[in-house]
């Protein structure tokens, strides 16, 4: 029973026509616009269809967040260079068509020296209002304040049905991504990709950084507070390089010797002596060499071994 | 109901797995189709092949390749001379995507699928079931015969008695004389159709794009200690636009909150495409594996294994230096011993237990999530190991059942001796995926996709009722229908004893709550009845789990405590906390009280009226009299379970011995109040852009340090150059659909109507569970508000402004081994956020300010909410622990509606000392490159001061100890209870045993050889400091501090350490 089910799927599957050769059904209206250079066309045939775009809605009689949006998007349009009117179309569209004559945007239009690829456009307001809703830009919080709109920005790729929303205050860069590359459907290879072979490997951690991190940072931090031991940013700047390496290497004898410094550090820490962890002399050396490079990146100069002679 | 049917995984083994003969993905017949289901079953019945490696795989090119540069990209050229167009494996290249400690945690088991358009199950994996039809409840029962009536209750698969249609997939099978279908699956899921109620039909392959293509949704059967790899196969259409209108076919798979290395995350970016695999590698170690019980001496930390299995465990590295120990790991082959455990390296406290993974496309998780690309995945570990019968002092004991065939000898364990496995039964252990979806008007055609013809039960046209979404929705998209494990108003019978329901909100955009209740068949239970002589009571049940983790305490929702501290102990009686998406609550019911016959019911009760965030809460009591006003049809009862009698032995443990005051389940790992102090803390604030004049534009652009000049795209299209070229568009519902207001929809659509088209089937109200065949729900779909806008989502970092998500900035950058404190806040009236960080779950120390409630006191959370809802708040701090491995992860909202409206954040565990973020890689047709990453202020270990300083100075001026040792419903600290002290004192780093962390266990430590003794002590010692309970611990700033070595002590333990250091280098040289 269940196989004959099984097959007749399979058959009916087979036997179904193909859809390509069906007629389209459009998502967006095919209304008629007026371009800001005084040319009449069709939204669907002639500015979306088998394109990738950019559709924002702003009016020129607007002073505040519309000429910041076309900012932004002048600064995509200079990122996508002249890929713009080449395969990737971008048009801001009018909600205030009765004040918006082709004039006034061309005029609009060209304050942003806004070149080819970049409708301004108006059409009826009924139509206007259709377009909002098909966009998901219809806010109805604000459809009744004449001097309020949605200022969401809509790149897509009217061909392939992927559509993504963005505010256009988003950083250019990322905007230029997704128009000029992500809705290409991996079509389009980025400008300044690197291979992996260019890709530079994580240094390691030095030998210094990871003595450090594995022997002094139980009570020393640099630059994060003090911690059992005292802080060791500014160390090298702040002592002696030949009194700070002996004392690395041999702390317990300085103590033992009197040291000054010594003592002085140890009652402050809580009579907690620094421990002598045998380290070779080369092993110092790398942790000084750490330690100074801390330093050197947080604008301190370590106090090299021949001022210290001159001390 | 169907439940869900297992993955099964098979071994890796490197020196048969690479003789395996080759195989390839099978093609498509055209770029708009998927491959054929028969050939994906015989391709995923081979072994897999090529060999998984650590870097990707660029060997062997992209099976498609082929049929791609004919129909869709040209001739697809190298990118730089070093490609070869694309690749099998989709994995970004080389070693900076290669697998972390790849060696060291190889997978020792694999499992492959194919993420496809939807189609008649095979029965591919029947073979693959650990029950395999024959064990407990799904097996045949004591006659050993199928289909007879003492079969067990889940060896009928898919089941369904009542009047078809005639479009139904199943027509064919139904009665010629009555018309009646009367279908009942054994012991196989082969012929299961896609297709959300058997009278609904078949799903169109563009409809759904499912693993395997088929239902039952799948789940994965993993063990704590056994590291996995899952080969996961893209065999979506090569063309876009062959998606029924949503839907993308690149693809990445996340793991919603596995322990796993970044570049097995999913990271957002990391997609691959059509005909490559991507490689998963999924380590399953405990946390803490590297700096805790890595002597394996802690029972509760270990593999469950079969007696006499031999299996393989990673044992951590030690060495002098950070490369030695990660390069000095072992491995232990071990043979199961009696108890079923191998004990292995880690953090017990950090089991894990209830996952899932899902799809993570840039831009377009929801509409591939709500398509069908979610799996659950049961994590099983020697405290949770899925058999109840296993008495080892170590397991739990949760309801699960023992999988065993009936009237076998049993074992000392009181485990049959013939029974399948130890671990992993799941006869009373359900997984409930529960999720709204929309079936639409959509009556366009899209290129490739099958012509559905015919009638639906309600004279309908079929092609109506595919899966439907709305794409320019940025609100959040919620269905009308509420769906268990992918089928609309199902049953499940259930017999009279303790089960475990492991509940996943696999939802896109919409939060629930849940309730249980019983129905009666009189008027005297505590709630009424639609009609008189039927009444319903509460189902009291104890949460186990929050979010997939096994709590400390089992958490009472039967009104013996105050769970939030309201005053109110009924609130919580039979209702289950705020469930957002992606969240999952495991719970402990007992049937044993209700008669066999009794129906219970699962009931909404949350409303929502657009994605943004629920409405409100719709009394119980209004719900089941049918007196409510609520519009949203998800709201009320949506799953029927049907009590059986249970003639077995329920051995399972009893929650209420281990509810808060009792004994624990699995403690919380311990936080200490120092470590707190020290912590990095960040703050992030999650809210709408405000995208209108009238609003502030609360967007922040990024700053990038980088200029890399204004022509940033290469304007190299091969886009059209295939020899096909599409001239058909996608399409979305007819351009006279009306823009609804939810509510004016609801006005339109009546449930009036609803019965209606009931009694024209001849079915009575009563039979509303009972396979009620479904009506087309008519215009409904315009609620969904398909051109509905909204304002954009951001999230500000370390107070750097609201931004939109961009995966190349690293909004902040933990650094491995630390602890942070995460402060998550938003305070908006009409909608609400659940964030999800990846990869490490967190302990909430406050809700606005304030203890948290019982079910999250003692919890690990990976969702955090929040919203206005009672439960939920404005203000969240939680405690995380980056640790193990490093790399890219994401933080962001779940409502994955808002997630791809840009309210998404990179972080990045970065290594100490990092001196660069991780770059991002860039997927594409002929390959994937690289490129540059940039940080925000604050984010990393680079920054002048990582973190927000003001709010950790802030945070740190509160009690901190009694943040950590909240009040509650009964007194006692999570993860520091009396038991836990006992268990500190077990703690590798008190090497003497004295309970205290002092200097003297380093002197132990140097003394002692082994992996973690000797030389190697110092460097974990930085790891035991962090638990320095005597001298040396003290409250000064900074991030690390720990136990010193006090006078004496330092040269007791130093001299002879160095000594034999020296001793030793001389003998090297």
């Amino acid at each position: 029973m269940l196989l004959s089910f099984l097959v007749l799927l399979l058959v009916s599957q087979e036997a179904a026509a193909d859809a390509d050769s069906r007629p389209p059904h459009r998502r967006f209206p095919d209304i008629e616009l007026t371009t800001h250079e005084g040319k009449r066309v069709r939204f669907y045939e002639d500015l979306i269809e088998n394109k990738v775009v950019s559709v924002n809605f702003i009016f020129t009689r607007c002073m505040d967040s519309c000429p910041a949006e076309t900012a932004k998007l002048k600064a995509v349009y200079d990122r996508l260079g002249d890929r713009v009117g080449r395969d990737i179309f971008m048009y801001s569209i009018s909600v205030d068509p009765e004040h918006d004559s082709p004039e006034a945007l061309k005029a609009f239009a060209e304050k942003f020296e806004v070149g080819p690829g970049w409708l301004f456009l108006r059409a009826e307001p009924s139509d206007v209002d259709l377009l909002e809703e098909r966009f998901g830009l219809d806010l109805d919080e604000i459809s009744d304040n004449p001097d309020d709109h949605n200022i969401s920005l809509v790149l897509g790729n009217e061909r392939t049905g992927q559509w993504i929303k963005r505010s256009p205050f988003d950083s250019p860069k990322v905007l230029a991504r997704i128009l000029g590359y992500r809705l290409f459907d991996g079509m389009v290879a980025q400008r300044g990709a690197k291979s992996y072979s260019e890709v530079p490997e994580l240094p390691p951690l030095s030998d210094g950084a990871f003595l450090f991190e594995t022997r002094c940072r139980s009570c020393h931090s640099i630059g994060e507070g003090e911690g059992l031991g005292p802080d060791l940013l500014g160390v090298t700047a702040r002592r002696d390089r030949v009194w700070l390496e002996r004392w690395i290497r041999e702390p317990d004898k300085m103590i033992e010797e009197g040291d000054a410094l010594a003592l002085e550090l140890y009652q402050q820490y809580r009579e907690l002596a620094m421990p002598n962890l045998r380290l070779e002399r080369s092993e110092v050396a790398e942790l000084l060499e750490y330690m100074e490079e801390q330093d050197r990146q947080a604008g301190l100069t370590p106090r090299s071994p021949r001022q210290a002679r001159v001390d | 109901m169907f439940r869900f049917e297992e993955f099964g995984t098979r071994q890796l083994d490197p020196s048969s797995g690479a003789k395996a003969p080759s195989k390839n993905l099978p093609g498509p017949e055209t770029a708009h189709k998927v491959p054929a289901g028969g050939k994906v079953d015989v391709f995923l019945q081979g072994p897999i092949h090529p060999f998984p490696v650590r870097d990707a795989n660029e060997a062997v090119p992209n099976p498609w390749q082929a049929i791609i540069e004919a129909t869709h990209t040209g001739p697809l050229s190298p990118m730089d001379g070093k490609f070869i167009a694309t690749f099998a494996d989709g994995r970004p290249p080389g070693r900076f995507f290669g697998h972390q400690r790849w060696y060291e945690l190889f997978p020792q088991v694999y499992f492959e699928s194919v993420v496809t358009g939807s189609r008649v199950n095979g029965g591919l994996r029947d073979p693959w079931q650990s029950h395999l039809y024959a064990y407990g409840e799904f097996g045949p029962g004591p006659d050993a015969k199928s289909g007879t009536a003492d079969d067990g209750l889940y060896h009928s698969v898919y089941a369904y008695t009542g009047p078809v249609d005639s479009s139904s997939p199943l027509a064919s099978n139904k009665d010629p004389v009555t018309g009646m279908l009367d279908l009942d699956l054994r012991g196989t899921t082969s012929g299961i159709p896609i297709a959300l109620h058997p009278n609904l039909p078949v799903q169109d392959a563009q409809s759904l794009w499912t693993f395997d293509g088929t239902l039952p949704p799948k789940l994965l059967m993993a063990r704590i200690g056994e590291p996995i790899l899952f080969r996961n196969h893209n065999g979506l259409p090569i063309k876009f636009e062959s998606n029924r209108g949503f839907g993308n076919h690149f693809i990445s798979t996340h793991e919603h909150n596995g322990h796993n290395p970044a570049e097995s995350d999913g990271f957002a970016q990391a997609y691959f495409l059509p005909g490559q695999f991507y490689d998963y590698h999924w380590p399953m170690i405990l946390a803490g594996h590297d700096s805790i019980n890595n002597d394996r001496s802690e029972d509760r930390a270990a593999l469950a294994c079969d007696p006499g299995e031999r299996v393989k465990v990673s044992t951590p590295g030690s060495g002098d230096t950070l490369q030695e120990r990660l390069t000095s790991f072992g491995h232990a082959t071990e043979i199961c011993p009696a108890n079923g455990r191998v004990n292995i390296s880690g953090d017990f406290r950090e089991t894990m237990s209830t996952h899932w993974f899902h799809d993570h496309m840039v831009d377009f998780t929801s509409q591939n999530v709500y398509k069908g690309n979610s799996a659950m995945m049961n994590y099983y570990s020697a405290l949770d190991r899925g058999n109840e019968c296993w008495n080892d002092g170590v397991n739990l004991r949760l309801p699960s059942g023992c999988g065993e065939k009936y009237a076998l000898p049993k074992d000392d364990y009181g485990v049959p001796q013939q029974s399948k496995r130890s671990w992993g039964v799941r006869d009373y252990d359900v997984q409930l995926l529960i999720a709204s979806k929309a079936w639409g008007q959509d009556t366009s055609t899209y290129p490739g996709g099958e012509v559905l013809t015919g009638k639906n039960a309600v004279g309908a046209d079929i092609v109506n009722d595919q899966l439907w979404f709305a794409p320019f929705n940025s609100d959040g998209f919620v269905g009308d229908r509420m769906t268990v494990n992918w089928l609309y108003n199902p049953y499940l019978n259930v017999r009279a004893r303790r089960y475990r329901f492991r509940i996943l909100n696999g939802d896109v955009s919409r939060f629930m709550r849940f309730s249980l209740v019983a129905q009666r068949e009189d008027n005297s239970g505590e709630f009424k009845g639609e009609h008189s002589g039927i009444s319903y009571d509460r189902v009291p049940f104890h949460m186990i789990a929050n979010d997939g983790n096994v709590m400390e305490h089992a958490v009472p929702h039967d009104g013996s405590m105050d769970l939030d501290r309201d005053g109110d102990y009924q609130d919580h009686n039979g209702i289950l906390p705020t469930q957002s998406i992606a969240e999952r609550y495991d719970i402990v019911v007992d049937f044993a009280k209700f008669a066999p016959g009794t129906r219970i019911y699962m009931v909404n009760l949350l409303e929502h009226r657009d994605g943004r965030g629920p409405e409100r809460v719709i009394p119980l009591d209004e719900i089941l009299d049918d007196t409510h006003d609520s519009c949203d049809s998800a709201v009320g009862k949506f799953f029927e379970m049907r009590v059986h009698a249970f003639s077995g032995k329920d051995l399972s443990m009893n929650p209420s011995e281990f509810v808060p005051g009792e004994k624990t389940m699995i403690p919380l790992p311990v936080i200490t109040e120092e470590e707190i102090r020290g912590a990095v803390n960040h703050s992030f604030r999650f809210d709408a852009g405000g995208l209108s004049d009238s609003r502030p534009r609360n967007l922040t652009s990024d700053f990038y340090p980088t200029a890399d000049g204004n022509v940033y795209v290469e304007s190299q299209t091969t886009m059209g150059e295939g020899s096909e070229r599409v001239t058909l568009l996608p399409h979305q519902p007819g351009e006279d659909n009306q823009l609804n207001q939810f509510v004016q929809s609801c006005i339109d659509y009546d449930l009036e109507e609803t019965d209606d088209h009931m009694l024209q089937m001849g079915l009575s109200f009563n039979d509303y569970m009972n396979d009620v065949p479904l009506f087309s729900i008519g215009e409904k779909e315009t609620s969904i508000l398909e051109y509905h806008a909204e304002v954009a989502w951001g999230i500000s970092s370390n107070r750097n402004g609201l931004k939109a998500a961009d995966l190349h900035r690293v909004s902040v950058a933990p650094v491995m081994g630390g602890l942070e404190i995460w402060h998550l806040d938003g305070s908006g009236a009409n909608w609400a956020h659940n964030i999800h960080i990846h990869f490490e779950e967190g302990r909430i120390l406050r809700r606005d300010g304030k203890p948290p409630p019982e079910w999250e006191k003692w919890a690990r959370k990976d969702v955090y909410r929040l919203g206005p809802m009672e439960d939920s708040g404005s203000t969240l701090e939680i405690a995380l622990r980056f640790r193990e491995f490093a790399g890219t992860y994401m933080t962001h909202c779940h409502n994955t509606t808002h997630e791809d409206h840009a309210m998404l954040m990179r972080f990045d565990v970065e290594n100490p000392g990092q001196l660069k973020p991780f770059l991002t890689p860039e997927p594409g047709w002929n390959g994937t490159s690289y490129s540059e990453s940039h940080e925000d202020r604050h984010a990393s270990q680079r920054s002048e001061s990582q973190g927000d300083a003001l709010r950790k100075r802030e945070f740190n001026q509160n009690d901190i100890a009694e943040i950590l040792c909240p009040v509650g419903a009964t007194d006692g600290c999570p993860g520091t209870t009396a038991a836990s002290v006992e268990e500190q004192s077990r703690d590798l780093c008190d090497a003497d045993g004295n309970g205290q962390i002092d200097g003297l266990d380093l002197l132990r430590m140097l003394r002692t050889p082994g992996p973690t003794g000797g030389i190697a002590a110092l460097v974990n010692w930085n790891s035991c400091t962090e638990k320095c309970t005597y001298r040396g611990c003290s409250p000064v700033a900074g991030r690390r501090r720990g136990c010193g070595l006090v006078g004496l002590e330092s040269l007791v333990v130093l001299v002879p350490w160095a000594l034999r250091r020296r001793r030793k280098s001389r003998s090297a040289k």
